[in-house]
């Protein structure tokens, strides 16, 4: 019985250590990754809107949308955190529209589609397609918007996506 | 999150198989795959140890690890719960069901390490399933892995009677095997997304 | 009784572990779709078996035989726990690219295994020599596994274009078959190399 008592505490001991090993290192590199996590936000938030100087985060239907505020506190646009169907799972993207309902940026923060096909969405060669559309346009694959050869689904996700989040935005934002 | 449960499956199943395009679980299937009963033996023992370990680091996950802040535990805890649930299991099954535990019982140990039992509970809680969902999950992609197991071992029998050169024989043909094979499961890509 | 140079070049040629031993697969396939995501791999595990092999060794007549088991784990997830947490703060892409594999660092059969027929039978000194040994053996199988990857998948090497603009990228490679495809491939060659050397 004492063998087993002995074993249990040096197993204890072991896992104490472990853990507080954990906790430890857990402290230095918390801060560092909220930092970058915020750092690496604000960021894409500049690229769309340069002269953005706060953000305010509104939930609708899941999807985060972050209203965003110039110098003079004045409306600049729109960045939606949002979804898309894709061919390899959901696609995560960012959408930028301005005030007046332009799409000014897209950027694609996560994706599972096949390498050298459907992850043209993620190049410019597709992205040129979509900035520059206005809320009031029909955005639909086919019509105003071309999907691409090969990779019909991740397109096509992509541009029906779009369409909905425009209408999100328009109708509570814009 | 609401995601179909018949998506869930599809996916877990065909489009996204476990061993064909996640490479989970490769040790295993290079091991066991050349015998059809040994590799329906090692399938029904992952689906069930899966399935339970799945629900057990969900419930950890939801009710300690999450509510305490304490993710960064996630790894140490769950592969602690999978190597004490193995355990476990093995002696009930020992006990309680002497047949069950000639089928499956010598690849319990095996399990342990294998990966895709520690894999599915992480993306499990990286997907934030709910309860229901989990299950579902855990046991589609357990049928997924037997399925990719069964059809390479179905191969493999017959590839001992193939001419390979000496240098493939083994492990090298196999893989290119199981490539050919993701080649023909990546046609479910698309099909269905969750 | 083996040099020390013996014991680290095994690692490396005779025992490398991926093409020879033909262990730790899932990572090898998973992440050597770029070579950089190959030696970031590599470099994650390497250190997971240096400390851990360090750690078993040093205690290793403190375990109880009986409860090793569980032991090696806790200790081999407490490392793999540092490296996701340096890697997720240091470097981010790396991270998101390795994704799951660097948690299933855990059940890499190479550390475990190192543990089991290594760490805890010998010295300090001579369980950092092998575990360097063999952690190099992986890194450098991995880094040329996503080096043929990505020349071939997509025209660069180490993210640096290297094919000129007409280069048409093999999608294959780039996808799960070729990975699988690629290192049957390779191992057919790695064996055709060793018995051409009269190596066995």
């Amino acid at each position: 019985m004492r063998e087993s008592y002995k074993m249990m505490l040096i197993l204890l001991i072991i896992g104490v250590i472990c853990g507080g090993l954990l906790s430890l290192v857990n402290g230095v590199t918390q801060p560092v990754i909220e930092a970058r996590a915020k750092a690496e936000f604000q960021e894409a938030m500049g690229t769309f809107f340069p002269d953005v100087e706060r953000a305010e985060e509104e939930v609708i239907g899941g999807e985060n949308y972050y209203l965003c505020y110039d110098a003079a506190d004045q409306f600049i646009g729109v960045v939606g955190n949002v979804k898309a169907a894709g061919y390899g799972g959901e696609i995560s993207y960012d959408l930028a529209v301005n005030a007046a309902g332009d799409i000014v940026g897209i950027r694609i923060s996560e994706h599972g589609e096949t390498a050298g096909i459907g992850d043209v969405i993620a190049k410019d060669t597709f992205q040129e397609r979509i900035i520059g559309l206005n809320y009031a346009d029909p955005i639909e694959a086919g019509v105003d918007v071309d999907t691409i050869t090969g990779a019909t689904v991740s397109t096509g996700g992509m541009i029906s996506s779009i369409r909905r989040v425009m209408n999100v935005i328009g109708e509570n934002f814009l | 999150m609401d995601v179909n449960l018949l998506a869930i499956v599809f996916v877990a199943i065909l489009a996204n198989n476990i061993v064909l395009s996640q490479f989970l679980g490769i040790c295993p299937y290079l091991g066991v795959s050349n015998r059809l009963e040994t590799s329906m033996g090692m399938g029904m023992a992952v689906i069930f140890v899966m399935t339970m370990s799945a629900v057990v680091t969900w419930v950890i996950d939801t009710f300690l690890l999450v509510p305490f802040d304490l993710i960064y535990l996630r790894t140490i805890t769950f592969i602690l719960v999978i190597a004490g649930l193995v355990q476990l299991v093995e002696t009930v099954l020992k006990k309680t069901n002497p047949t069950l535990f000639r089928a499956m019982g010598i690849y319990l140990p095996l399990i342990t390490t294998n990966c895709t039992i520690l894999g599915v509970a992480l993306l499990n809680v990286q997907a934030g399933y709910n309860i229901i969902q989990t299950i579902v999950y855990a046991i589609a992609t357990g049928i997924g892995f037997t399925l990719a197991l069964v059809i390479m071992a179905g191969i493999r029998e017959r590839l001992e009677l193939a001419n390979v050169s000496s240098y493939l024989r083994g492990a090298a043909v196999s893989l290119v095997t199981a490539g050919i094979l993701s080649l023909a499961f990546m046609g479910f890509k698309g099909m269905m997304t969750l | 009784m083996t040099t020390l140079a013996q014991e680290f070049s095994k690692g490396i040629f005779k025992e490398n572990p991926t093409f020879r031993l033909v262990l730790g697969m899932c990572p090898t396939l998973a992440v050597t779709l770029s070579a950089i995501n190959g030696f970031g791999m590599g470099i994650s595990a390497l250190f997971v078996l240096v400390c851990s092999n360090i750690a078993i060794s040093a205690l290793r007549n403190v375990i109880p035989a009986k409860v090793r088991m569980p032991a090696y784990i806790l200790i081999i997830a407490t490392f793999v726990t540092i490296v996701d947490m340096v890697l997720k703060a240091y470097a981010a892409t790396l991270h998101e690219a390795l994704g799951i594999f660097i948690p299933l660092i855990v059940v890499n059969c190479i550390i475990m295994g190192r543990a089991e027929a290594f760490a805890r039978k010998n010295t300090v000194g001579r369980s950092v020599i092998d575990a360097l040994g063999m952690g190099i053996g992986f890194t450098l199988s991995l880094t040329v596994l996503g080096i043929i990857r990505e020349i071939f998948g997509a025209g660069s090497i180490f993210n640096i274009q290297i094919m000129g603009t007409a280069f048409e990228p093999m999608g294959i490679l780039a996808t799960p078959p070729g990975a699988f495809i690629t290192l049957g491939v390779m191992l057919g060659l790695v064996n055709y190399m060793f018995k051409r050397l009269g190596i066995e």
